[in-house]
């Protein structure tokens, strides 16, 4: 025990030793260390904490005292800040200025393949942990540094902003000395982001390859780790070794906060998200993700939407999200979510004090709002012991604020490492007032006025003017404007006159006696004389008092949230109800076919009763009359593009089995909205056709207003897109992009047999170390885990489907060769506009067709693309499917359907199934969609006429028994829409015509996707 | 009925050569009646129960059947048409139909000229009468073609071709019909188009549009010189814009633009001025009937522009073009345009099914189309001493799933309605045995 606290007070001195010792030798004699003290300030000491009036004593860049009680020692500068508040200064975590930028620089028109950066690195450039902003942090490339001071920071957090996996941050504060001086923690925290920054390498060309890259190198550095290897690899160490430091990942909206944190809980990894400053639209889920938060403040300026036309431009979500914004922080705090500002993202740093007093306003409290800039960004980097409040102990990084921080009040000083910066001058003298200029015995008025730091003034020259005829006097006044330079007591002023007094310049210079609120000093007249001059002052200066706005805090906006937010999005999260559908004509896509005058119970989600005699209608079912309507199963699309963020294609290597579109869904997508519009409920996001293998689907059921992770049907069957064709081999992707493998058909195959045969061998390398005993294990290494043959080794165990994109006979052919060859079927070849030709060996292989109706002529390998394919194909006995492709095509596919009895004479029920039943057979979801039967899916369609008629209207969109879209319904949604942009441009003329600085409508534009929607940065 | 049989014979024999596109074929009769055919005139009207004679090649007459007084001695073949409905061939404008093949493929695509200023440049003797595609085209009762060329301030000058022909010059129904001016959009696209960034305003619009006026002025000033000393191509061209002989079709589709647009029309006098596109047309719909715009409206089967826009406000267009009174038509410009052609009926079905009455549905793909072209003295329409440019659908021709075109007739001409999909159809029907 006595060990104990003699160690403690051992490094108690020794921290005290250290300190006083300076490392670096001093050019001169040694500088004192002097001891400041500021007394009868109000101390904000923390966010809890304040004391009313009391001193804090600084030594040596560090908090030695802080109290109501304490007394300034006697050698102690002391500084009375009576009026004045101390308050910790601010610390920016998500800093990225004063480091130098990546100089790699990609050559050429052509594809580049492979990175740049020569040396132990990681094969792929946007990943980079071994980079250390401390060893880039320079002084002279740090421009933003005044801004920061002024703004009230103390110190920020900075690091490289570039890629995916960035590297470490430095904490420094931002005071005035060497950096060697300011430094807090070399490496603070370990960045990262989904954007690839400054690399031009192909891969990755979305945001599903950026995931899947960063999931693929922490195996890849987890392995390396355990690995006796005989290369050295620096970033795969980096890697691992930066994992114990905070863990910062930058995002941009919402929807990606979900993302990062999903794909660092694979790894055990905790985040700090920085987000897009939209959190307030999914709080509830992001709540629950325990995160925390980084915020930024650079809120939208308001659209002119003066002009009724042009005001269109701007949709309903951004109008909400220009409104919605200054409450992000309301939101988080009010949720107890941690978070702490950073100026990033702000065009203007100078705009960052004033945005954090309009999240004030927004109801954020007062203390909230400094937690979050000081204490929070503290605690996240671990270095609350240091900075953050103003406990003796820390760093003496502080403010000198006259008035309320967080409403008008200034920043007059701003103190780092106990080194004062200026910004206002406390002790300014104010010399506003009228004067009588006495000079050489000529009396001049002398008014001055302007703010305290920068007076201006006029001086007025009298002269008596005799008429020569009346010989009455009069006064004439002659205004002049004098140079004036007041610094501390010291006064420098020059007017000229003409023809006065004086003719010419007269140079004053003097000293102002605080006291008696005057001047005396000697001025130079213009014929070079020196005269005594002196101003006394006779009328003080008076403030005209502005009449203060009385500060408010307005929350009243914060319960307009609709889910999306946006257009049409529900006020509420619509529920699963029952209903009971009486009078109906049904397609029940069983055995039983088209039931005339019959009914339908959708009870909890499922498909209770069809046509049932007896049944027991719950008593809150809702009743729906559907006499002369049809109803049907939902439509399921099983080629779509739609509701995907940031690429639809990782088109930088052929093959890209480790992306999944499931990482990417978009579920604020307007046309998951619309595609309810046209009777779907349930689709296949397909990544595109850019490689030969392409990603992984997701399966949605097109849950409106509902999360990414909602949509994803549960325990849906994975599968992957194959393509096939001009596509894969770069066609039509103009004459630069002739370098990647492959640019033939022939070379399309080699492209699959490969993967397959390594998958093989893959396989069996792992077989035959999970074969192992544990302890023959020792000394073994295990094979490295490779997410894309990871994939090839579920397709060829039939643990995943493939979807093939295809066209033209020939590869059609050969792409069942290898899967026959390899020992796997091809589930589903799609487009398969060529699928005629190739019925028979289809068939005998055993795989299902999902086609256009008609399209055709739009490249050379469509030109014997026909019609009637799909009427071949089905009745040939080939499970045949219809499907959009085509964001606009996915919401009347009915439409489509409806072309195959044109062409090739199929039944209308047959027809029908082709974007129903069959789809759903060919993503294995046929048990739980695609039929009216029970114990289905509730994925219901109420049409006003036979659903293959041009007449055919959807009226109502049931999904799992939610009503999610309804016809009356829409009408009434968009009339609230209408109101509701009223409402907000209604303030953003307000704040307009309050000479609110505004910015011109734009449209924020939708990504259409189709397969060959293909990528280049 | 024998009679009958030996035009279908007709049929059979040109289809044997295969591959080729289908031959015209020459007309064997004088006079023809279709009887007891539901007739769609194009003009609004119907008749339930029809009889149209036809003599050499143009309409005598659309009759009441019940009326009508038949004797077979007039007729050199009567065809029944029993629970069919006869429509007056439908017309596609603003399209590349016949200017391009194959999308993807350079050498095919003949519609963009380089350049910005072009109306020198004719569709006219570009249009390929052998494109396949024109022939699954026709199958469907869509008979007539502008065919348009594309891009640059002033992309060209397009004609009306039918679609059928030995070469473009039977294939002409007007030559060189009207001069296509794009005009500029106040609201340009940024970022790449997978991840488009904001629409933001076009810095440079204001002098795009005094390009146009100034190319406007100039041609103007020429075009009152009868014969000038020194002539200029592109001059030359626009001379019909001003004396009424040429449309001006100004492609367009958002209110503030059309209001410029109307105002440069009155500016320069036009005197048929087409607004193409036309996404806002309704919301301006009393300005643009003041000053003697018609309009071809945009695609129904496109998204909406706005997300506010209720999702089917492309569906609604033509109803509130019909409602509002602006003349106007139904076309299909867009992705893959030329192999879309086909499915116009289809078009103006789903304008049906969105507030137009059917026979106007049928008048939006047929005589408003030949109105505004100015060509609705020769076709469009059922009416006697019009061309006999129609066809004949075993259903409704505006419904996918009915629209089956057995007989189709070219300024009088019966044509072949085969194409080289219907025989890969049949070749592999007959492969695999099935029905």
């Amino acid at each position: 025990m006595i060990k104990n606290i003699l160690f403690g007070i051992f490094t108690l001195l020794l921290g005290i030793v250290s300190n006083a010792q300076d490392i670096e030798p001093e050019n001169g004699v040694i500088n004192s260390k002097e001891t400041v003290a500021f007394t009868n300030a109000r101390i904000v000491v923390s966010a809890t904490e304040t004391i009313e009036r009391g001193t804090l004593v600084i030594k040596d860049g560090v908090i030695i005292n802080v109290g109501a009680a304490v007394i300034a020692p006697k050698n102690a500068i002391k500084i009375d800040l009576k009026g004045y508040t101390l308050y910790p200064s601010f610390i920016d975590i998500h800093a990225s200025e004063g480091v130098e930028k990546s100089n790699l620089k990609k050559q050429g028109m052509g594809p580049q393949l492979s990175t740049l950066k020569e040396g132990p690195y990681y094969w792929n450039q946007s990943i980079h942990p071994e980079v250390d902003a401390y060893t880039l942090f320079k002084k002279e490339l740090f421009k933003e540094k005044d801004a920061y001071v002024k703004q009230g920071f103390g110190t920020i957090s900075t690091h490289q902003r570039d890629g995916l996996l960035r590297g470490t941050s430095v904490l420094t504060t931002i005071g005035a000395n060497a950096t060697q001086e300011q430094i807090i923690k070399t490496t603070a925290a370990n960045h990262y982001s989904f954007s690839k920054g400054s690399s031009r390498q192909s891969y990755p060309s979305s945001q599903m390859g950026a995931i899947a890259l960063m999931r693929q190198f922490f195996y890849d550095a987890k392995w390396y780790s355990l690995q006796r290897a005989n290369t050295d690899n620096i970033s795969l160490k980096r890697g691992i070794e930066n994992l114990d430091l905070p863990q910062i990942f930058e995002v941009s909206d919402k929807l990606e906060i979900l993302r990062a944190v999903k794909l660092a809980q694979e790894f055990n990894i905790d985040l700090i998200v920085k987000g897009g400053g939209d959190s307030y639209e999914r709080i509830d889920e992001i709540k629950e993700l325990g995160t925390k938060l980084i915020v930024p403040v650079n809120f939208p300026a308001p659209y002119d939407v003066t002009d009724p036309y042009l005001s269109r431009f701007v949709s309903l979500a951004d109008l909400k999200d220009w409104e919605m914004r200054p409450y992000n922080a309301y939101f988080l705090h009010k949720k107890q979510v941690p978070f702490c500002f950073t100026t990033a993202g702000l065009k203007k740093k100078t705009n960052f004090l004033k945005n954090i007093r309009k999240t004030v306003k927004h109801g954020l409290p007062k203390e909230e709002a400094l937690r979050a800039l000081t204490q929070n960004p503290a605690e996240f980097l671990n270095v609350g012991d240091q900075v953050g409040t103003l406990e003796s102990g820390k760093i003496a990084n502080f403010l000198i604020v006259k008035g309320d921080l967080f409403e008008s009040g200034e920043i007059y000083e701003n103190w780092i490492r106990g080194e004062r910066t200026k910004i206002k001058d406390i002790n300014n003298v104010d010399i506003r007032g009228k004067y009588n200029l006495n000079l050489n015995s000529i009396v001049y008025g002398w008014d001055v006025t302007g703010s305290a730091e920068k007076p201006k003034s006029k001086i007025m020259s009298y002269r008596i003017k005799v008429d020569s005829v009346t010989q009455t006097s009069k006064k004439d006044t002659v205004k002049l404007t004098p140079n004036l330079v007041m610094n501390d007591l010291q006064i420098s002023m020059s007017f000229a006159e003409k023809d006065g007094n004086l003719d010419g310049v007269v140079q004053l210079n003097g000293t102002y006696n605080r006291a008696l609120g005057a001047f005396h000093g000697k001025a130079k007249l213009p014929n070079g004389d020196w005269v005594d001059w002196s101003a006394i002052r006779n009328e003080k200066h008076k403030n005209v008092k502005k009449t203060k706005k009385s500060f408010t805090v307005d929350t009243s906006a914060v319960d307009n949230i609709m889910y999306p937010n946006m257009a049409y999005g529900f006020d509420s999260l619509p529920t699963q109800e029952s209903y009971f559908i009486k009078n109906a004509t049904i397609w029940t896509n069983e055995a039983n076919g088209i039931l005339k005058n019959a009914t339908l119970l959708i009870q909890d989600g499922k498909i209770k009763a069809v046509n049932k005699s007896i049944v027991q209608i719950p008593n809150d079912a809702t009743v729906i009359d559907a006499e002369g309507k049809h109803v049907t199963c939902g439509i399921i699309d099983e080629h779509s593009h739609i509701a995907i963020s940031k690429g639809v294609n990782e088109s930088g290597q052929n093959n890209s089995a480790e992306v999944s579109i499931a990482d990417v869904v978009r579920s604020n997508d307007i046309n998951v909205y619309r595609q309810l519009a046209g009777g779907v409920t349930a689709s296949q996001l397909l990544h595109g056709s850019a490689n030969p293998v392409g990603g992984q689907s997701a399966l949605i059921k097109l849950k409106w207003g509902f999360t990414p992770q909602e949509m994803l049907i549960d325990e849906a069957p994975g599968f992957i897109k194959f393509a096939l064709g001009e596509n894969v081999k770069q066609s039509n992707w103009g004459s630069f992009n002739t370098v990647r493998f492959p640019q033939t058909r022939m070379g399309v195959e080699q492209v699959f047999y490969d993967a397959f045969i390594h998958a093989k061998q893959y396989e069996k390398e792992w077989k035959a170390y999970n074969g192992l005993s544990e302890k023959k294990r020792i000394g073994v290494d295990a094979p490295r885990r490779d997410l894309e043959l990871d994939v090839m080794v579920e397709i060829l165990n039939s643990e995943r489907f493939v979807t093939c994109h295809s066209y033209i006979q020939s590869e059609i052919n050969m792409l069942m060769h290898v899967a026959d060859s390899m020992g796997f079927t091809l589930n589903t070849f799609t487009h398969i506009l060529e699928g005629y030709k190739v019925a028979e060996q289809m068939k005998a292989h055993g795989a299902g067709a999902s086609t256009f109706a008609d399209w055709w002529a739009y490249k050379f390998e469509v030109n014997e693309a026909i019609p009637y394919n799909a009427a071949i194909l089905h009745k040939m006995g080939i499970v045949t499917a219809i499907n959009s492709d085509d964001a606009e095509m996915g919401r009347r596919l009915n439409q489509e359907a409806a072309k195959v009895v044109k062409y090739g004479g199929v039944s209308e029920e047959d027809a029908w199934k082709m974007v129903t039943l069959n789809p759903a057979i060919l993503l294995h979801l046929d048990d739980r969609m695609g039929s009216i039967k029970e114990g289905k899916d509730a994925d219901i369609v109420i049409w006003s006429d036979n659903p293959l008629s041009i007449q055919a209207k959807v009226e109502q969109t049931f999904v799992d028994g939610m009503l999610l879209y309804d016809w009356n319904r829409s009408v009434q949604l968009h009339d609230r829409d209408q109101e509701e942009r009223n409402r907000i441009m209604q303030l953003m003329l307000a704040e307009k015509n309050g000479g609110a600085a505004t910015r011109k409508p734009y449209k924020k534009m939708n990504p259409h996707y189709h397969c060959d929607t293909v990528e280049e940065h | 009925m024998k009679r009958i049989y030996s035009l279908l014979l007709v049929f059979l024999i040109a289809s044997v050569g295969f591959g080729q596109s289908p031959s015209p074929q020459k007309q064997q009769y004088k006079r023809i009646l279709f009887q007891n055919g539901s007739a769609h005139i194009g003009n609004g009207d119907f008749v339930q129960n029809s009889v149209i004679g036809i003599e050499e090649g143009k309409i005598l007459f659309v009759k009441n059947a019940l009326t009508y007084q038949l004797d077979k001695s007039d007729w050199d073949t009567i065809i029944s048409i029993k629970g069919k409905h006869v429509y007056p061939g439908f017309i596609a404008a603003n399209i590349t139909l016949g200017l391009t093949e194959i999308d993807a493929v350079r050498a095919t695509r003949d519609f963009s000229e380089t350049g910005s200023i072009n109306p020198n440049v004719r569709s006219l003797i570009a249009f390929n009468t052998d494109s396949k595609v024109l022939y699954t085209v026709r199958t469907n009762g869509v008979l007539v073609t502008q065919s348009t060329p594309r891009g640059g301030l002033i992309s060209g000058t397009s004609s009306i071709m039918a679609l059928d022909g030995w070469n473009w010059e039977d294939a002409v129904y007007k030559a060189d019909d009207g001069v296509h001016l794009n005009w500029p959009i106040k609201y340009v696209k940024s970022g790449w188009w997978a991840e488009p960034g904001p629409n933001k305003a076009n810095e440079k619009y204001n002098k795009t549009r005094d390009a146009i006026y100034t190319f406007f002025q100039e041609a103007l000033s020429y075009s009152q010189v009868k014969d000038p000393a020194e002539k200029f191509l592109k001059l030359e061209a626009m001379r019909g814009i001003f004396n009424g002989d040429q449309r001006l079709f100004i492609h367009a589709d958002y209110a503030p633009e059309i209001n410029d647009i109307i105002d440069f029309s009155r500016r320069f006098n036009l005197k048929h001025p087409v607004i193409v596109g036309g996404y806002d047309a309704h919301l301006v719909a009393e300005r643009l009937i003041e000053n003697n715009f018609s309009v071809m409206l945009g695609r129904p089967h496109l998204l909406p522009e706005f997300d506010e826009d209720y999702t089917y406000a492309n569906y609604q267009s033509a109803a509130k073009l019909q409602k509002a009174g602006v003349p106007y038509c139904i076309q299909s410009a867009g992705d893959m345009e030329v192999m879309n052609a086909r499915n116009l009926p289809f078009l103006a079905g789903t304008a049906w099914a969105y507030g137009l009455t059917e026979e106007e549905a049928v008048a939006s793909v047929s005589l408003n189309v030949a109105k505004i072209l100015g060509v609705d003295d020769r076709i469009g329409s059922l009416e006697s001493e019009k061309d006999a440019t129609l066809f004949i659908s075993d259903g409704n021709a505006l419904d996918m799933r009915t629209n089956n075109v057995t007989i189709a007739m070219v300024k009088g001409n019966f044509i072949v309605l085969d194409n080289h999909q219907m025989q890969l159809s049949q070749k592999y029907h007959e492969r695999y045995g099935i029905e």
